[in-house]
């Protein structure tokens, strides 16, 4: 694969609702970008947000900061904006560990997965994007169904010495998956979503039509390793509140009678999702509310969810406190290549924040 | 014809072979896609092609060699050689639709469950729809299931459309493969999916492609055959049909990976050689002789019993016939990710072709000779 640029041409042909989008959010999925290795989606970023964006810089552990200007370019005053809009750059991936004198690699996860998903993947390994793929023992010498271990496989790039696999300690890798849009409707396919959805909403956001109110944006590392980028761009960007955009894992299966009614299903198709909390984090409560009466105004169906971990904590934690609330979009499958989700959903979400930065501060 | 001899052009050419063949579609019962495919390969290189009503593919190349005049005196018909290799695929069949619109699936053969969440399959119904597998998510799981990998009957494939869509295309009973284009690995490795057995079939065009250029006295019959993976049924019909003098069964066998148990096979090492009650000895030694005469390495590879292979059927049908089954090591069988070194298959390819160009006319015709 080619080093992915935004190009809308790929995805006019033939179903032209929500090109532009699709075309962003194709070179952002298939752009490789695990924890510490996030420079493909970050130039990416840069380069489209660059000309729409004041104080654009990168930090220590590689998050991208800006402060957009609203309407005219005039500052209402005040050197950081209230609001801080933000998305995370990293795809869940694997670092190497050991390269091995018969060419097999072995690694560790970063980042969390749903280890049925991991069996027999395929990979990509480094800024070269060496295909690969994890050895699996065939089922004619083993039919445990027990969950295997990563220590018991190892990533095969075809090398038969360490030599030959190019790849050494402390590369980093990421499943292997190609954006699709499916057959031609509103879902797409592709790997990375809870990150690149994200990226794609504010990019969305920023590069569009002129917003009603300041606002600063982050595009965040570290997701994947505890949320580790999302306090130290709160402690620079210093917000008094902040809407955080990001993928979260839809249950569209069919859903057996005896399942207890408090697991809340998140369905893709059916609009953005409002977390009303999560396992560190309490929504703001207004901030929730206000969303969900603008959306009723706005006929904008939506969903809500008490679960997940966004990068909501560190950020609520950030100086004085951030108010916060983080907005979902469903996807499904987030541990594989093939993640589903709904351009329809995106795009609502989208025109939801733009409706709310006009009625900012909500109350 | 040393090792050297199989030049690097051969070598692109197979692999793109290989590439086409091993994308292509036909699950074990409904092998007409593939079939097609492999028919175009073969038709150039081969006087005949026939498909058998059972689905196999006969590619018939005759003896070129001139004849002594005695035989021809006698009106003796060359002998027969039977290259044969399955065709078939692992995969699944749709059971039921839910009324959600995802596919419940039994298996076609014995594919990996295991492996299957989040990967791409196809249903071929009225047309082909693309889905992915998924399972129940770990905080609906039963009890038991937990921490535990699907069986095929706890698999869901999600087509991403509506149930009223699902309908339009699909019906019970339709069948299914997995969505996997193949992947270049380095040191001309390539993983995919069904390189169990599509890694043979190239072999076997590898070695029509080497006999253009070589003289022989025997018919060379090329089949790939059906239904390897569940019933035999192919190379049971096949062997009865052609009635060859002697077979080579080609299949694939357990590549050296971690985990692996012994005895498995170097990628790269060449292909094996069984040697067992299932195979004809003096045809293992000729084989074996004529592979070290041009330096091809042939690992031996002990099979008590049964091999689980066409061979299994070729060798008591009819009336008994001499069999040998060669194999090209693999990794990760049965999943989406099978691997195999093209080397393996070029050489595989090049101990049939030295093999048959050696053949003579008296070719175990003594049966005094077994051990």
């Amino acid at each position: 694969m080619t080093n992915p640029t935004i190009d809308t041409a790929t995805d006019s042909t033939n179903i032209p609702e929500f090109a532009a989008l699709s075309g962003s959010l194709r070179a952002l999925s298939n752009a490789v970008a695990p924890a510490g290795m996030e420079a493909e989606v970050r130039k990416l970023i840069m380069e489209q947000i660059r000309d729409h964006v004041t104080d654009l810089h990168i930090d220590s552990i590689g998050n991208v900061t800006a402060i957009k200007r609203q309407a005219g370019g005039e500052s209402n005053g005040e050197e950081r904006p209230a609001l801080m809009l933000v998305a995370h750059m990293d795809e869940p991936g694997f670092i190497v560990t050991e390269v091995g004198d018969d060419g097999l690699i072995s690694v560790e996860a970063m980042g969390s997965f749903d280890p049925r998903y991991l069996g027999a993947a395929q990979v990509q390994i480094g800024k070269d994007k060496i295909p690969g793929v994890f050895t699996w023992k065939p089922i004619h010498h083993d039919r445990s169904m027990d969950i295997r271990s990563l220590d018991d496989t190892a990533i095969d790039v075809g090398a038969s010495n360490a030599g030959g696999t190019c790849v050494k300690v402390g590369d980093r890798a990421a499943l292997y998956g190609e954006y699709q849009r499916i057959e031609s409707g509103d879902l797409v396919r592709g790997k990375a979503f809870e990150s690149r959805i994200g990226c794609a909403i504010l990019l969305a956001l920023v590069t569009g039509d002129d917003l009603p109110i300041d606002v600063s944006v982050a595009f965040l590392t570290q997701h994947t390793i505890e949320t580790r980028g999302a306090g130290i761009a709160a402690s620079r960007l210093k917000p008094t509140s902040a809407l955080v955009f990001t993928g979260v894992e839809a249950f569209d299966l069919p859903r057996d009678e005896d399942l207890p009614e408090h697991y809340s299903a998140v369905h893709v198709g059916h609009g953005p999702v409002l977390m009303v909390g999560e396992r560190r984090h309490i929504g703001n409560y207004t901030l929730i509310r206000a969303l969900e009466q603008i959306a009723e105004q706005t006929d904008q169906p939506v969903q809500k969810q008490f679960a997940g971990r966004s990068d909501a904590a560190l950020i609520a934690h950030a100086s004085s406190g951030v108010s916060l609330a983080t907005v979902g979009v469903p996807m499904r499958y987030p541990s594989s290549a093939n993640n589903v989700a709904s351009l329809r959903d995106i795009d609502a979400t989208i025109r939801l924040v733009r409706v709310a930065l006009s009625q900012f501060p909500l109350s | 014809m040393a090792a050297s001899h199989i030049h690097d052009a051969l070598q692109t050419e197979i692999k793109d072979h290989l590439r086409t063949i091993s994308e292509a579609h036909g699950a074990t019962g409904f092998e007409s896609q593939i079939r097609d495919q492999i028919a175009a390969a073969w038709r150039p290189l081969t006087d005949e092609i026939t498909v058998n009503r059972m689905g196999n593919l006969y590619a018939t190349r005759r003896a070129n060699r001139k004849r002594a005049d005695s035989d021809q005196e006698n009106g003796q018909p060359s002998r027969k050689i039977m290259l044969c290799a399955h065709m078939d695929e692992v995969g699944f069949i749709v059971r039921q639709i839910t009324e959600e619109g995802y596919l419940l699936v039994n298996m076609l053969g014995y594919p990996d469950a295991r492996i299957m969440p989040g990967k791409r399959a196809i249903v071929h119904g009225k047309r082909d729809v693309t889905g992915i597998f998924t399972v129940l998510p770990q905080f609906a799981q039963p009890a038991d299931q937990k921490d535990k990998y699907p069986r095929t009957s706890n698999l869901f494939l999600d087509l991403c459309m509506s149930a009223n869509r699902v309908h339009e295309a699909v019906t019970v009973g339709d069948w299914i493969t997995m969505d996997t284009p193949l992947l270049e690995l380095k040191n001309d490795r390539v993983a995919g999916k069904t390189l169990d057995n599509r890694a043979c079939v190239a072999a076997i065009t590898a070695a029509l492609k080497l006999l253009q250029e070589r003289v022989h006295g025997w018919d060379v019959v090329a089949v790939a055959s059906v239904q390897e993976e569940q019933t035999l049924l192919g190379a049971r019909v096949a062997a009865y049909e052609i009635n060859p003098d002697i077979a080579i069964v080609l299949d694939v066998t357990f590549a050296k990976q971690p985990g692996g148990k012994p005895p498995t096979f170097a990628l790269g090492g060449g292909p094996t050689l069984a040697l067992g009650p299932n195979l004809h000895p003096l045809l293992y030694d000729a084989i074996k002789a004529s592979a070290e005469r041009v330096s091809i390495p042939l690992t031996p590879e002990v099979q008590p019993g049964e091999t689980g292979t066409d061979a299994v059927e070729v060798q008591i049908a009819r009336e008994g016939i001499p069999t040998a089954l060669l194999q090209v090591p693999l990794r990760n069988m049965h999943t989406t990710i099978e691997t195999v070194d093209m080397k393996d298959v070029l050489q595989t390819g090049a101990v049939m072709a030295e093999f048959i160009a050696g053949l003579p006319t008296d070719f175990l015709l003594d049966p005094d000779l077994l051990p």
